[in-house]
């Protein structure tokens, strides 16, 4: 749901419902009032007619025990009593008559019996009536009666009154006096305060007991065809009628007509007549104010509802607007519009969320422009780099590299490696041109094991093979591996000059080596008189030269040396080597070294004698002289060095051990580094060329075997040699 | 009887200097300045042994050595006699050594030679 709808609702639902909540509050107290006003009314209207009703009957009824108690009446009577003859009963009659003149509403008058013969009458119709048919009192009755009415031939509805005459000790007579009924039927035509649906009605219990109605409402539709008809509505309780002649004198709310109008009413009896009276007002009359009051507050809350929504939608719409202004901002924003401001309408709170958008935009705006510049600059740098770079995700798909790699498949045109699994893009071979697997490569090591891999004489084989430097390492971001850069160097030139440097050196070596030789034979030649007798002054010099020239020699054998093993020309031939002549042979050479420098050299073996391993006898050699070179040159007279071979845990040990002047700690790791020397050596100016342990490394790395260090200055230098010996020579 | 040697050297001093140790030691020596001259004089000389030079102008030593092996099909004794550190793989039944000559005496050139004969 759209705020717009809901601020909306919000409006409505509080602008609405108090509303609703008092509406109903009044309705529900107008309701009761104008129901119980109404309830009062027809009760008072009710009180009223009865009221008249009984006044009018009593009226009628002390009119006629008047009339009955005259004294000419009486007289007439008594007369007539004591002697009933036709002139009596004519001067009967005409009082009869004269009483019917008297009052304008009789009609008639007759005197009776006890038993209902007419003795006299104004209306001879009545001498001809069966008794049953005529009213009559109970022996004995001293009041006035009121009988029911009565339909007369001419539709016209009338009354009989009845009064005891007065005898002394004589049996009743009865005066009977039928009376026009329109007196009483005229308060029910009285229509005052019944509104258009108020009604009186009246009814009685007939003689066989079934309720009756006398006098039907003022709108029924036939009110004199159900004169004395049984009651229509059947209900004991919700019919007015039977609830009034049932003796109920109470006002009823949910009563209804027999034609099922839900009524108000209110019953009355009258004991004088056996009536009940019933004064009825239909409820939608009754209530219809209410309606006028629901249809106002409909109206009213409609419009309310109209009203609300009308300025609640603009508020809405006006909140929603500018918020939506924000939201369009953000989408430019998205869409790479990074200038993108909104406007600030009102200082409020969207205006403050305005404002901060537009600060974020602008600040986003110049990180991105920061950013994009620095990525613009590590772009140039990555392209002005000369190696290539690849970088890669964790699952070893391409993520950028830069232009570089082109030139890697010798091709200007773009490459589409993004994507692509770095390990399909080119293959990598190792110093030996062997392929490289998979989960071998630099890259996937970095990945793998989330470490930095440095290799170098690689080969890598796209469209074509060259040598290659390769630097792999993790991006770990956040401790978490997100991928890895690999660094390509492209060897090629450097191999070239690599290659160039080390032709030159073994050209140069062998044109060195030439003069050289020449020079050690001729001065050999020299020394032994093979070319004229010399002086011994002579000889010595010469000896002198020799020696330096024989120094020169070693030198140039070691430059070769270097440079071959450089170039990997260098492979050891295996062949089947006598250990302890072999370097009983090379102490020997030595032997003379030793005196020179007041050494002794000694040389012990726990081999048999004939002891063989397989090995390269030049190599072992150069290792071996080379350590006792060192060991005779680096050890101050009457010092001692002594090489012992041996077998330990299955391999050949040759142990070098002097009392020198020691290797000083900060040395000993470089020690083995091309033209590195020891700090104390060089300090004491002895020659030396830097090369022999790097040799002796590089041979032994040949041979499999390892060299191990230790020394302590001015107390000496331990060097073990440690080789291994072919199956055969371990198992025996 | 008088042994005869084939140097086969093109530098003079070399040459020369080779030339007098191996005499004074007793043998006849023959010299030949390239490969291609020693071809030559292999053709008419006797000669027991050969001493030879790899880097040589025209026709150089490992020529002359695959030439002697498959042309001439003599089985000519030799001592290779270089300043070249490397050396191809040579038959040992006719290699008898290979030195270097900065790196050996004469005398121990004159030792190898008697070794060999």
């Amino acid at each position: 749901m759209s705020i717009r709808i809901k601020v909306v609702f919000f409006f409505l639902f509080l602008s609405i419902l108090p509303f609703a909540i008092i509406s109903f509050l009044v309705y529900q107290q107008v309701s009761q009032t104008v129901e119980s006003t109404a309830m009062n009314h027809i009760s008072s209207l009710a009180d009223l007619q009865k009221a008249r009703i009984q006044q009018a009957i009593h009226f009628q009824t002390i009119n006629v025990e008047h009339l009955a108690g005259q004294p000419e009446f009486t007289f007439a009577v008594a007369e007539y009593v004591d002697s009933p003859t036709s002139t009596n009963t004519d001067k009967l009659t005409k009082e009869l008559r004269n009483l019917v003149k008297s009052v304008q509403s009789y009609k008639d008058a007759s005197l009776l019996n006890a038993d209902g013969t007419v003795l006299a009458t104004t209306n001879p119709v009545m001498r001809k009536k069966p008794l049953a048919e005529l009213p009559t009192l109970a022996e004995g009755t001293q009041h006035t009666d009121v009988s029911q009415f009565v339909k007369t031939e001419t539709n016209e509805i009338h009354q009989y009154h009845l009064t005891p005459v007065k005898q002394n000790g004589r049996p009743n007579i009865i005066l009977l006096v039928e009376v026009d009924a329109n007196p009483i039927l005229r308060i029910f035509q009285d229509e005052t305060g019944l509104g258009k649906t108020g009604q009186l009605a009246l009814g009685a219990y007939n003689k066989d007991h079934v309720g009756v109605v006398i006098v039907a409402g003022r709108l029924n539709p036939d009110p004199l065809g159900s004169f004395y008809q049984p009651i229509k509505n059947p209900s004991e309780t919700k019919s007015p009628l039977r609830l009034a002649i049932n003796r109920q004198e109470k006002t009823f709310t949910d009563t209804v007509t027999y034609q099922g109008t839900p009524v108000i009413s209110s019953a009355r009896y009258i004991p004088e007549t056996g009536w009940g009276l019933v004064v009825t007002q239909d409820k939608s009359e009754v209530f219809a104010p209410l309606a006028i009051l629901r249809r106002q507050f409909v109206l009213t809350i409609s419009s309310f509802i109209l009203f609300a929504l009308i300025v609640s939608s603009l508020v809405a719409r006006r909140f929603v607007s500018r918020l939506a202004q924000i939201k369009d901002g953000a989408q430019k924003i998205a869409q790479g519009e990074l200038d993108t401001q909104v406007p600030i309408v009102m200082k409020d709170e969207i205006g403050d969320i305005a404002m901060s958008f537009n600060s974020m935009a602008s600040s986003l705006s110049q990180s991105y422009r920061s950013i994009s510049e620095a990525k613009l600059k590590d772009e140039i740098i990555l392209e002005a780099i000369d190696e290539a770079i690849i970088t890669v995700n964790t699952d070893g798909e391409v993520t950028a590299y830069n232009k570089k790699v082109n030139q890697f498949f010798n091709t200007e045109q773009p490459l589409a490696l993004l994507g692509k699994k770095v390990f399909n893009c080119f293959q990598i071979l190792d110093n030996k041109h062997q392929p490289i697997p998979v989960l071998q490569r630099p890259i996937s090591l970095s990945l793998n094991d989330k470490r930095v891999v440095h290799v170098t004489n690689y080969y890598l084989v796209s469209n074509r093979e060259f040598c290659v430097q390769i630097v792999s390492a993790p991006i770990i971001i956040n401790d978490v591996l997100v991928g890895a850069v690999e660094i390509i160097r492209d060897m090629t030139k450097e191999k070239h000059v690599e290659a160039m440097k080390d032709e030159f050196l073994s050209i140069a070596a062998h044109q060195l080596r030439t003069p050289l030789g020449t020079t050690r034979w001729t001065l050999e030649r020299l020394i032994g008189n093979k070319i004229g007798k010399l002086s011994a002054e002579s000889k010595a010099a010469l000896k002198n030269l020799a020696e330096s020239n024989l120094r020169l020699i070693i030198l140039v054998n070691s430059l070769l040396d270097v440079s071959r093993i450089n170039q990997n020309r260098v492979e050891p031939h295996l062949e089947k080597v006598e250990i302890p002549s072999l370097l009983k042979s090379v102490v020997s050479q030595f032997s003379e070294l030793a005196e020179e420098h007041k050494v002794s050299l000694h040389f012990s073996s726990s081999l048999e004698k004939n002891y063989t391993t397989r090995t390269d006898p030049k190599m072992l050699r150069v290792i071996v002289e080379n350590l006792i070179e060192n060991a005779v040159k680096y050890t101050q007279p009457k010092g001692t060095v002594s090489v012992d071979a041996s077998i330990e845990k299955m391999r050949l040990q040759i142990l070098i051990a002097d009392t020198g002047i020691g290797i000083p700690q900060n040395d000993q790791r470089n020690l083995f580094e091309k033209f590195y020397r020891g700090t104390n050596v060089t300090k004491k100016g002895i020659d030396g060329t830097g090369l022999g342990l790097f040799i002796v490394r590089s041979y032994l790395l040949l041979l499999g075997g390892t060299i191990r260090l230790e020394s302590e200055q001015d107390k000496g230098t331990t060097c073990t040699v440690l080789l291994p010996l072919s199956n055969k020579e371990v198992l025996s | 009887m008088k042994k005869t040697l084939l140097v086969v050297e093109d530098d003079k001093q070399y040459q020369s200097l080779l030339q007098s140790e191996l005499e004074e030691a007793g043998y006849t020596v023959i010299l030949a300045g390239n490969g291609a001259i020693a071809l030559d004089k292999l053709k008419t000389e006797h000669v027991d042994l050969i001493l030879l030079d790899l880097l040589m102008p025209e026709v150089d030593g490992t020529t002359f050595y695959y030439q002697l092996k498959t042309e001439l099909k003599k089985k000519i004794p030799i001592i290779i006699l270089t300043n070249v550190a490397d050396t191809i793989a040579y038959d040992p039944a006719i290699i008898k050594a290979v030195l270097i000559k900065a790196n050996s005496s004469l005398a121990q050139v004159v030792e190898t030679v008697k070794k060999a004969l």
